[in-house]
């Protein structure tokens, strides 16, 4: 085929492949295809109820919560519940909230005390009808005492709660309630009533809004909205302020900051590999040249990925628009390799560098392909996107440069650095450096402290978590709580599961207090049992009164309980043991309806735990830790566990390719310059305490990548001690400072890649440049 | 403690509610300027910490006799007011700045903020453990009477959120020495508290702080 052939083909079929991947990505609906959402890392098949219920309570339930707390500049010390309801009526017109409530403690739990008062024989005498049951039969005492045992102990348990402190507000209820069916549950539930209580001057309100705070529509509208109700408040309620905070309100100031912090790093990135490019090339402008062989990497990056997986999280995308630093080095390396002879012809020229760039860029890729064995779709979705990228970007460079007449870029070589080749004083020095980077690189890195936090991922925004912290501790909220699910196919399965775990709790940390919306429920045996129970305690009424006389008890001033006892055999509650639920649903909502779910495939109850967060339950309970944030951090050492144990595969493939290609002397340079960096790099940040993370082990695997090529294009210089080719030292030297740019990111994943990355490129560059010095053997220069 | 209060607000509605009746000790129009008592109020706020044992009786209507609980009442003007209470069952009653705070034989805490909905007639305690004769003022009316040494002080809630719960608190002492408290929340529910063994500027170690303080 002509030259003129060639170049005509490669053009039409690097148009056709441009042209195709363009019309994919316009018709794609990046909405649906590209998440933001956190929890979207989870991976999706895992049959784990605790992901299942943790991403369905964080995604729909927590985190639409909006928290608002208004306070009277001009009365601070008084709550301005007038504007607050205000508040709740104009959100409560807006489309966006589901909800809105006033967290004034008395109007919102008052109707559900008031149903759980009126229904205290149906949902709380089954539970203490069972529990004494229960702890007669551990007596051993013949059954026809069992009423005048009851009685006697109801009688003990009334005296001794008044000698409580607690039961001074609650004497009025003990003629009514001398059974402790209430004072026992509100012992057993006090702390839920959590919001509202440290609002001291605020008024608040809870709102819930209907779309994912996470999209578009939770926010721009949602804020839109919430601007204008203030506007309307602050009209009719000049003096008021409003404080007001949610997961939106972060994840549009992390998009915004994302987006205006990475247009400032792509700037003065580019700006530093201009800069760059200006100390190596003569015709500083023809480094564009390279973008197109870039923009085809991204480019089909993003069509194979979008193809092949149906959703992807953007983070892929931070990740791998890094890609761009290692395809950059296939059209360096094509572009400034001078031609061998005057005229060489561009195939000539390819098949004489075919076998250091299909060596550099096939061992990364499989490499790189070893991550998508991960169980963990992040990693799989990375794995695929670089190595995709990296195919695209060599199969585009070859094809691009073969449309240029002379496909050759001259550069500054500068020739090689020699200070120590001729100084056995400083070799020694130079050898001595090697062997102390070497034992670093050995010893250092089982050193490293890794630290998988989720938080890594937070855009910190210090101005919006300190009015976070302030709302929430306004509502009461406490770090030190830990919360617990526990869950089941159906209710009835749920709550018995609820009981065993609350009695494991009892046994396991006695000290704490386990509260659960699930105690105001009986089980679904206790609550059938009940007319059976009943039945057994004929003599009760009498029993009792002559217990509560013995006690010190006026029996005469109980007349309402007796009244009702009398009622409730004659007429024990029975029937459908969901109903339970419906009769109380309608007393239940705001805040409070987060803590259970009753309808769906699955059923579950949280409990509050006053305390932080013990051992996790055993598996029988079927009770997961709601603390998201340990949760997650558990996946990220999922994770990092995963790509770091395929990243070390990956790396012995890597290094078996290259001796199976090269030469065993060549193979070992090349195989130690890449992992004698990486791992010095990681054994040093060892050193200085610097704890890594998931996204530091990407980055390592990439700069690795990097450095691999280095090593691979330098191999042949380095064999005969000439210089490095100019192209590997401007393609380091240009990666180094846009890597060193990407450090000083703001954004944590983004800080943590360019750091690591930027640091093993120019730990590779030192190696390749002064690796030859360390043989002392003399060698012509060949500065061209 | 709230829910306690929202559930009594559901009951006191119920037949039974108490009628509010006045003490019968004379008014004391301006006990800041009232001779007769400024020097038992200098007295009582310059007595630094406290410590002693206290009965404390409960009355019931539903009861013939009242319970009784006894223990050990601390009081430093930092801390707030302590009451560790000994007998039938051991739990400490912390009344401070921040709220309530109370802790069961077994460790577990319940605290409650410091807002006098919440607080209810607990509210009173520790101003009136503290003699802070202007916040006493901005929340009660004062009645009171001299009988050679001895004296009775009874503290009337002004309307507000602290009268619907509490009626009056009347003290009882000798000298600049308080001997009894008396709390009045209706027609048949009433609470008194004998301090005995009462000691003055007394100094808590720090374990003791740590222990019956928040």
């Amino acid at each position: 085929m002509t030259p003129v052939r060639q170049r005509i083909l490669a053009r039409v079929v690097l148009f056709a492949f441009a042209g195709v991947c363009a019309v994919w990505l316009a018709r794609l609906d990046y909405g649906r295809k590209i998440s933001t959402d956190v929890l979207d890392l989870l991976p999706p098949e895992e049959k784990s109820p605790e992901v299942i219920v943790l991403r369905g309570l964080a995604g729909d339930l927590q985190a639409r919560v909006l928290l608002f707390a208004l306070q009277d500049s001009a009365r601070p010390g008084t709550p301005p519940a007038a504007a607050a309801r205000a508040l709740v009526a104009r959100l409560r017109q807006s489309p966006s909230f589901a909800e809105a409530e006033v967290l004034d403690g008395a109007e919102l739990q008052a109707g559900f005390g008031r149903a759980v008062f009126d229904h205290r024989y149906e949902l709380l005498l089954p539970s203490w009808l069972g529990r004494q049951e229960r702890a007669y039969a551990r007596t051993g005492r013949p059954p026809g005492e069992y009423s005048a045992w009851l009685a006697d102990q109801a009688a003990g348990d009334l005296e001794l709660f008044l000698s409580r402190p607690e039961a001074m507000p609650l004497q009025d209820l003990v003629p009514h309630d001398p059974l402790l069916l209430v004072p026992r549950l509100i012992d057993a539930v006090h702390f839920l009533d959590a919001p509202g209580g440290r609002a001291n001057g605020y008024a608040l309100v809870w709102a819930q809004i209907r779309p994912s705070p996470l999209t578009e529509a939770g926010q721009g509208p949602v804020f839109a909205e919430i601007a204008q109700a203030e506007r309307a408040l602050h009209a009719s309620h000049p003096a008021v302020t409003v404080l007001w905070s949610g997961v939106n309100r972060f994840a549009a100031a992390s998009r915004a900051r994302i987006e205006a912090e990475i247009k400032v790093l792509n700037v003065l990135s580019v700006l530093a590999v201009l800069a760059v490019g200006a100390v190596f090339l003569r015709q500083i402008w023809k480094i564009l040249y390279l973008l197109p062989v870039i923009a085809c990497s991204l480019l089909g990056a993003w069509t194979a990925s979008t193809l092949v997986f149906p959703r992807l999280h953007i983070l892929v995308f931070v990740i791998g628009s890094l890609l761009s630093g290692v395809a950059v080095d296939y059209g360096f390396y094509i572009y400034l390799q001078p031609p061998a002879r005057p005229g060489e012809p561009y195939a000539d020229k390819l098949g004489r560098l075919l076998k250091p760039l299909l060596a550099s860029c096939l061992t990364t890729v499989i490499g790189f392909s070893l991550l998508l064995f991960s169980d963990l779709p992040f990693i799989r979705q990375v794995g695929f996107f670089v190595s995709a990228g990296l195919l695209c970007a060599l199969g585009s460079a070859m094809l691009y440069f073969a449309q240029f007449r002379h496909p050759f870029l001259e550069a500054r070589q500068f020739g090689r650095i020699s200070f120590a080749r001729h100084h056995p004083a400083l070799r020694r020095l130079l050898q001595i450096a090697f062997f102390a980077a070497l034992v670093i690189a050995v010893t250092a890195p089982w050193r490293t402290r890794w630290r998988d936090d989720i938080r890594e991922l937070d855009i910190p925004s210090p101005g919006l978590m300190a009015n976070e912290v302030k709302l929430r501790t306004l509502f009461g909220e406490d770090a030190d709580r830990s919360l617990y699910l526990t869950y089941g196919s159906t209710v009835a399965q749920a709550r018995e599961r609820l009981e065993r775990f609350l009695e494991h709790e009892a046994k396991d940390r006695a000290a704490t207090h386990a509260a659960s919306l699930g105690l105001v429920f009986p089980s679904e045996e206790d609550w059938t049992k009940t007319p059976v129970r009943l039945r057994r305690l004929d003599g009760f009424a009498g029993d009792f009164r002559a217990a509560l006389q013995r006690h010190g008890f006026d029996p005469g001033a109980f007349v309402p309980f007796f009244t009702d006892w009398d009622d409730l055999r004659l007429h024990p509650p029975r029937g459908d043991y969901a109903s339970l639920y419906r009769e109380l649903a309608g007393a239940i909502h705001g805040p409070l309806a987060q803590l259970y779910q009753i309808h769906g495939s699955l059923a579950y109850f949280i409990t509050i735990v006053d305390g932080p967060g013990g051992a996790l339950p055993p598996p029988e309970f079927s009770t997961v830790s709601l603390n998201e944030l340990q949760s997650l951090n558990r996946l990220f050492t999922r994770y990092r566990w995963s790509a770091l144990r395929l990243s070390l595969v990956g790396l012995g493939l890597v290094i078996g390719s290259v001796f199976l290609i090269y030469p065993f002397q060549r193979a070992v340079r090349i195989a130690l310059i890449p992992a004698g960096s990486c791992f010095f790099v990681l054994g040093a940040l060892a050193l200085a305490g610097q704890t890594l993370n998931l996204f530091h082990l990407l980055g390592a695997f990439l700069g690795l990548c990097l450095a691999h090529n280095y090593a691979i294009f330098s191999a042949d210089s380095a064999q005969t001690g000439a210089a490095p080719p100019a192209a590997i030292r401007l393609s380091a030297a240009s990666a180094a400072v846009s890597f060193a740019v990407l450090a000083c990111s703001h954004i944590p994943v983004v800080h943590a890649l360019g750091l690591i990355v930027c640091l093993i490129v120019l730990t590779a560059l030192i190696a390749v440049e002064w690796e030859p010095m360390l043989r002392g053997r003399p060698a012509p220069d060949r500065r061209p | 403690m709230r829910w306690a209060l929202v559930l009594l607000g559901l009951v006191v509605a119920l037949p039974g509610a108490p009628s509010r009746a006045q003490p019968a000790e004379p008014a004391i129009a301006n006990p800041a300027l009232d001779p007769a008592w400024i020097g038992l109020w200098v007295r009582l706020a310059t007595s630094g910490n406290r410590s002693c044992r206290f009965e404390e009786r409960r009355y019931f209507p539903f009861r013939s006799a009242p319970i009784v609980v006894t223990g050990q009442l601390r009081f430093t003007a930092e801390r707030g007011l302590s009451l560790q209470y000994l007998t039938p069952e051991r739990r400490l009653l912390v009344i401070d700045d921040q709220g309530v705070l109370m802790r069961d034989a077994a460790g577990r805490s319940q605290a409650v903020p410091a807002d006098e909905r919440s607080l209810g007639p607990l509210a009173a305690l520790l101003p009136i453990m503290e003699f802070n004769l202007p916040q006493l003022v901005q929340a009660f009316t004062f009645r009171g009477q001299h009988e050679a040494d001895r004296w009775t002080l009874t503290l009337v809630p002004r309307p507000g959120e602290l009268a619907r719960g509490l009626r009056w608190v009347r003290m009882t002492g000798d000298g600049s020495r308080l001997r009894k408290i008396e709390v009045n929340l209706s027609a048949h529910q009433r609470v008194e508290i004998l301090l005995l063994t009462f000691r003055e500027q007394v100094v808590f170690s720090a374990a003791d702080l740590a222990r019956y303080f928040r």
